[in-house]
């Protein structure tokens, strides 16, 4: 979509006059950053954020470093929070349908006068929410009650309602960092499910090597996802068949595909495990097979006394129960509030047609999706990043909101929306909810009610250091009100293995669909297929060619009256008699980003896994996808050691330092007064979740090309993940980041006719943009291939262009780019250091990447320090190593060693 | 007697400076469409971007850039006959230097586009030279990219210079056979007041000379400097010694062919069989029979070399290149077949004097050296160190508009030059006739 843009000649980003404050805000220093803590909103896991506003503008999202959940990281989705709040296509002002039936803009004052009315007569009200605790859930409660109604409904598509009937009604919370045996049947912790930052810190702890021994990790379903691609051992089912598995290991009856010795090898790993951990997947027959092995070995390390914030996710039984009051009129008006349910639920249709039997329809959403579009008030909320409110993941844990940056359109907070249309049907709001805005309200359930005449000189410095710094948390707390249980349904007698069974997954970026319209999302493929800007369907080679399927054929996939195409993506890490698809994509409404990009297969899932009719049609539509090749070829460039080879250095390190020239160089090498920054990355902790690789667009203005830029490979980002398969190996997926070594003997450098890349006297090799004419030689003379060129002007159609870092230079077309380390950070840090009148500290510089990996991947500093933590590495790391070290190129990443049951090589 | 032969070779080269017909000035008009049409597609990609093209990474040089070393080859064998075979008094260079020079000086001029049309930023090529500037900002020196800057532009100085100056007895010819008007001043501004005296004689043959040797150099060394963009990378089917004597003889090959092509309608068209004799294509062909042997020999030395480095990238290059890819593979044997196999076929006496086999051979040759740039440029790229990164590469609307511009323009100007100026040597012809019939009379 960034090419269509190009290619329609929006106009370039400009601004036509600056206007300097005449009263200079205290806290906004032109150039200097102001950091907002606040919570992340992109999927329930509740992570802490702190937000980065530059110029009243925010550009960037970090985790916070308070908040126990992600300790200062955050995932991909985290990353590309931003996008969400600049989304081009968010509603500006409230809207109300007119009588024929056309959507127009209108004012608050109108609608709350009209909408008021028709709260004071006190319909039937029913609110569809996604969820929310504390604060907005009391509020969303009492204004219920304020008009008699009850009926609050927390709509999460992925509803944990299977995990929920087997864990007594809860999601626990669990401590996958203690366990030495972690089984997951089809739960993808490090990418949708529950926590994913919060699971893969505790994985990352989980796989570290202690006295020659680590925690065995096994996954069982239908997918090899990215989160099975780091197991130990992969159990690849079709859907529906883990509960016999479950219960094959514990009597030991064989299962037709499985071999014995795998069987015997978990059986083994779970009854001599100390402390074994059992992850029950989304569905039912993960959940059950995960509950039938929890009754053979109880495992400590689930917590269903600390239960997670998910537990309060509405069953589908009291969905069908809202859907079938609105079809018999007994409801008058419906709330929605970042739900989707004309997108997401499988009886989609039958809820959009319910909805016309409803006489009020309101939606709050920020963006015109697929429900909003069918209300009769558009209300307009503020993005998470623009409101006050909390979020509370786990009892005694509630991170707290504010207002990161100023409202960009005519939007309101969701909560004053509620209290405004009360006061509009005459309710009084200091005497119903004791507070006269949410602010107030939010003041008031936190403890630290506004005091009459309070102004903000005389904020309690206790509130104020709550806001600043994110939250409350601590061990203990009140537990989220439970919802239905929901109950595992009867087990399915025997499954036809003649039948193809549809395998629909949350997408990791997109989780149900609600981050569809973030174009980095769209852009950053998916870990294990690579694919992106689009929707596949996984098929395993054996059935594959059983119907002459290869991939990009288009298929034709039907259930139950649906019918959706969808090209083929052919590979070993799916089941035979599977066909995985990506739940979150094909939005027909959301924005320009997400509007038509994909297929919803939603529709097909009036079941959890059903059987799906599938045809081949003759045309073809490319996956588009990353492409390249998909194996090493005996390269060595993702190395690998087993546990007990990695005490050992085998690999020569050509250190990119002075003392790293021999005998095999022709020149001399550089020489460096005061820093050689350099990284380390460490391959056993890479799990490929891309938050690197998302944190580095947002940081350094990486501009987004669109599918048929990407099918071009022209890709822009700075750092990749390279995935590599091999399936005769254990670890048949690896996953290395890729980004520019800073190499010492940098092999662009002496190409470029015109110096544009040079050699930093702190060991980076620069890209000058203003320099560069755009021969592209230094590119074709990168091994690493990590150059990116400019090919056209992308665009960032606005308001995404309030994004851009100050500190980074937006390129023009014709000119090549590449990581920089970023060169901004370690200016930034160095400028403070001078001013403190003291030299840098080891860590102080913390590229984009470095600082959210969520497992530790990357250290970053500087290599003339002996003491700093990397020269400690390059110095005694026995797994360490260069990619393509004999090129003798002396890069400044060196990558350290995956540990891997049987290295390849 | 002598006087009338020496007239009959004047007259045949000043009756191709005749008005031209209507069907040649259609077929210049073409090329000059095509030129048209080349500069429109151009437009876009200076409005757009690059991103118009087919490149991408890793392929990131493509079209532009085997057109720019397949002109700039082609360049070479011009100078080898008008410079070299000068210095090797090879009496069958006399008839046709003065065409394959002026092949030579329109090669370079299309082939020096090519650096600037595959630029990202153009407006700012000039930041290649050396020019002063405020910020003491100088080239980059070890980049092969600014090497080639200077080569071709060394190249396009002397060329122009040897070219210009052994013309100027001709123009002044010319110019004493045109009657007045426009053309007439044309020819007396351009030979320099040439009289014919015995000085200007003199210091026209040393200067000449000098010229030729210092011609001679820049035969190898050019070309030997272009494929150091190549070479001088770490790319594998690049980066190999044999590129310098490798590139040169290609250039001269397709060179030669060229000539060939150009020549045999040429002889036709403007009816100079008497004067471009069959004899000298026969030359031509031998020589090619040379080139097309060191080629061949430099295809076997980088398959040897793939096997005997035991690297890895090398050898798994050699193979996709040879059998891994369903679109290169084909295009590399199709090129050792053209270039190598084809010219083997002038051994055959009765098929190098047939001057219809040879256009077609020359044709032929011509094709299989652009496939050869091609598969060199695009090959080496799409298959290098990480698998990761491996991509093809198809030109796409623009680049080949771009590329049917170059050929426009050089034909354009080549058929435009046989219409204005003397495209043989008249005087060196003559030269030759007195020279011949001195002999004979010696001997008698």
């Amino acid at each position: 979509m960034g090419m269509a843009a190009a290619g329609t000649g929006l106009a370039s980003v400009g601004f036509s006059r600056l206007i300097p404050f005449i009263h200079q805000p205290d806290e906004i220093i032109p150039g200097v950053s102001t950091w907002y803590a606040t919570s992340c909103r992109e999927c329930p896991a509740g992570c802490g954020m702190i937000v980065r506003n530059r110029d009243a503008r925010v550009v960037k999202c970090e985790g916070n470093p308070y908040s126990p959940v992600n300790r200062g990281k955050l995932c991909a989705r985290g990353q590309a929070a931003v996008t969400g709040l600049y989304d081009p296509d968010r509603i500006k002002s409230p809207m109300r349908r007119t009588e024929q039936g056309q959507l127009v803009e209108t004012s608050w004052d109108d609608a709350f006068a009209s909408i008021g009315n028709v709260l004071s007569r006190r319909p039937r009200i029913a609110f569809l929410t996604d969820l929310q605790t504390t604060s907005l859930n009391s509020l969303m409660k009492a204004w219920l009650s304020a008009f008699g109604s009850d009926r609050l409904i927390t709509y999460e598509t992925i509803n944990y309602e299977y995990i929920k009937a087997v864990n007594g009604g809860v999601v626990p919370s669990y401590r996958i960092d203690q366990s030495d045996f972690l089984i997951s049947f089809a739960a993808d912790f490090l990418e949708t499910w529950v926590s994913p930052v919060e699971f893969a810190r505790q994985f990352s702890v989980m796989r570290e090597v202690k006295n020659r021994k680590r925690g065995t990790f096994v996954y069982v379903g239908p997918r090899v996802s990215m989160t099975a691609a780091n197991a130990d051992l992969r159990i690849i089912l079709p859907p529906g068949m883990s509960t016999s598995f479950a219960r094959s290991i514990i009597d030991g009856r064989t299962i037709p595909g499985i071999r014995e010795s795998d069987v015997r090898t978990i059986a083994q790993g779970l009854k001599s495990a100390s402390r074994p951990l059992i992850l029950p997947g989304l569905d039912a027959d993960s959940a059950r097979a995960a509950s039938i092995l929890e009754g053979f070995r109880t495992s400590t390390l689930v917590n269903r006394n600390r239960p997670h914030a998910l537990t309060s996710s509405a069953t589908s039984s009291e969905l069908q129960a809202l859907i079938s009051d609105m079809e018999n009129g007994r409801i008058d008006m419906l709330v929605i509030y970042n739900a989707n349910p004309v997108y997401s639920l499988p009886e989609a249709s039958r809820f959009a047609k319910a909805l016309k039997h409803v006489r009020t329809v309101i939606s709050m959403y920020s963006v015109m999706d697929e429900t909003t579009t069918l209300a009769n008030w558009i209300l307009p909320s503020n993005t998470p990043l623009e409101s006050w409110g909390d979020y509370s993941p786990y009892p005694g844990q509630t991170n707290l909101m504010q207002p990161t940056m100023g409202t960009l359109f005519d939007t309101r907070q969701t909560g004053d929306i509620l209290i405004e249309s009360a006061r509009s049907a005459g309710i009084n709001p200091v005497r119903t909810f004791r507070a006269d805005s949410f602010y107030e309200f939010l003041r008031r359930q936190w403890g630290f009610p506004v005091a009459s005449g309070e102004d903000a000189e005389s904020v309690s410095p206790e509130w104020e250091s709550l806001v600043q710094r994110g939250g409350r948390w601590s061990e203990t707390g009140a537990a989220p009100p439970a919802s239905g249980t929901g109950v595992l349904p009867k087990e399915e007698s025997s499954t036809n293995r003649e039948e193809l069974r549809l395998w629909a997954f949350p997408h990791i970026y997109f989780y149900d669909g609600r981050g569809a319209n973030r174009r980095w999302l769209q852009e950053i493929p998916e870990p294990v297929t690579n694919a992106v800007w689009g929707t596949w369907a996984e098929i395993h080679p054996s059935t594959a060619r059983k119907m002459n399927i290869r991939t990009d054929d288009m298929l034709e996939i039907a259930q139950g009256g649906i019918k959706v195409q969808i090209p083929a993506f052919v590979w070993e890490g799916v089941a035979p008699g599977a066909i995985a698809v990506p739940i979150g994509e094909g939005h027909s409404k959301y924005g320009r980003f997400a509007s038509g990009t994909g297929v919803n297969i939603l529709p097909l899932l009036t079941t959890p896994y059903p059987a799906v009719k599938v045809r081949r049609l003759g045309a073809s539509k490319w996956v588009t996808r990353i492409r390249g090749s998909d194996k090493q070829h005996g390269r060595d460039i993702v190395q690998t050691v087993a546990i007990s080879e990695s005490l050992e250095r085998t690999s020569r390190i050509r250190l990119p330092l002075p003392e790293g020239y021999g005998k095999e160089d022709f020149y001399p090498g550089h020489e460096y007064k005061n820093h050689r920054w350099a990284m380390t990355v460490d391959l056993n902790k890479c799990i490929g979740c891309h938050a690197c690789e998302t944190a580095c667009y947002a940081e350094n203005n990486v501009a987004v090309v669109g599918p048929e830029g990407i099918w071009r490979r022209r890709e822009m980002t700075w750092l990749r993940i390279d995935r590599y398969i091999d399936w005769k190996e254990s670890s048949p997926i690896l996953f290395q980041p890729m980004l520019c070594q800073h190499c010492d003997a940098a092999p662009c450098e002496p190409v470029c006719p015109v110096y544009a890349s040079a050699h930093s006297d702190e060991g980076l090799n620069m890209q000058i943009y203003n320099r560069c004419v755009g021969t592209r030689y230094c590119s074709h003379n990168c091994p690493y291939k990590v150059r990116r060129f400019n090919w056209f002007d992308y665009q960032w159609p606005s308001p995404l262009h309030y994004q851009l870092n100050p500190d980074v230079t937006v390129r023009s077309r014709g000119v090549m780019e590449k990581c920089t380390f970023c060169i901004q950070r370690i200016r930034e840090a160095e400028m403070t250091a001078l001013r403190e009148n003291r030299n840098l500290r080891d860590g102080e510089v913390i590229p984009a990447c470095v600082q959210t990996c969520p497992t530790g991947v990357y250290t970053f500093g500087d290599l003339k320090d002996p003491n700093s933590k990397v020269s400690r590495i390059v110095q005694s790391d026995p797994r360490a190593y260069q990619v393509l070290a004999e090129l003798n190129t002396k890069p400044a990443v060196i990558y350290l060693k995956r540990i891997v049951e049987r290295p390849g090589r | 007697m002598t006087n009338q032969a020496l007239r009959d070779i004047d007259d045949q080269v000043l009756g191709t400076l005749g008005r031209p017909s209507i069907r040649y000035m259609l077929v210049l008009g073409l090329f000059a469409l095509l030129m048209l049409i080349g500069v429109i597609a151009y437009g876009f990609q200076y409005a757009l971007g690059m991103g118009v093209t087919g490149l991408s990474v890793p392929v990131a040089w493509g079209v532009y850039i085997t057109n720019f070393v397949w002109w700039i080859g082609i360049a070479h064998s011009g100078t080898l006959i008008s410079a070299i075979l000068y210095l090797f008094r090879t009496k069958w260079r006399n008839g046709i230097n003065r065409a394959a020079e002026a092949m030579t000086i329109f090669a370079i001029m299309t082939a020096g586009l090519f650096p600037l049309i595959h630029l990202g930023r153009v407006w700012v090529f000039y930041w290649l030279l050396p020019y002063p500037n405020w910020r003491h900002l100088w080239p980059n020196f070890k980049s092969p990219l600014v090497w080639d800057v200077v080569a071709v532009s060394t190249y396009f100085i002397v060329s122009l210079l040897f070219f210009y100056l052994g013309m100027i007895p001709d123009l002044a010819t010319v110019r004493d056979n045109t009657r007045d008007g426009r053309r007439r001043r044309l020819y007396t501004l351009l030979a320099l007041g040439w009289t014919g005296r015995y000085e200007q004689w003199r210091h026209y043959a040393r200067s000449y000379l000098a010229l030729a040797a210092l011609a001679t150099p820049l035969v190898i060394s050019v070309h030997s400097v272009v494929s150091w963009d190549f070479a001088m990378s770490l790319i594998r089917g690049w980066h190999t010694t044999i590129f310098a004597p490798y590139f040169v003889a290609g250039a001269i090959h397709s060179g030669l062919a060229m000539v060939i092509t150009l020549l045999i309608p040429l002889r036709k068209i403007l009816r100079l069989e008497r004067i471009l004799m069959p004899y000298y294509f026969e030359q031509m062909a031998l020589l090619m029979i040379l080139t097309g042997l060191i080629v061949g020999y430099s295809y076997g030395v980088e398959t040897f070399m793939s096997w005997y480095s035991a690297d890895i990238f090398e050898r798994q290059f050699w193979m996709y290149r040879a059998f891994g890819s369903w679109a290169y593979s084909p295009l590399f044997w199709i090129m050792i077949f053209l270039n190598v196999a084809v010219p083997m076929t002038f051994f055959v006496k009765k098929l190098r004097t047939n001057l219809k086999y040879l256009l077609i051979a020359a044709i032929l040759v011509n094709i299989g050296m652009w496939i050869e740039r091609f598969v060199i440029i695009v090959v080496s790229l799409s298959h290098d160190y990480l698998p990761t990164s491996w991509g093809d590469y198809a030109p796409r609307f623009v680049e080949v508009w771009v590329t049917g511009f170059s050929f426009g323009l050089f034909f354009f100007l080549f058929l435009s030059f046989v219409k204005l100026f003397p495209c043989i040597p008249m005087s060196e012809l003559k030269e030759q006739a007195i020279e011949e019939q001195r002999a004979i009379q010696e001997r008698v």
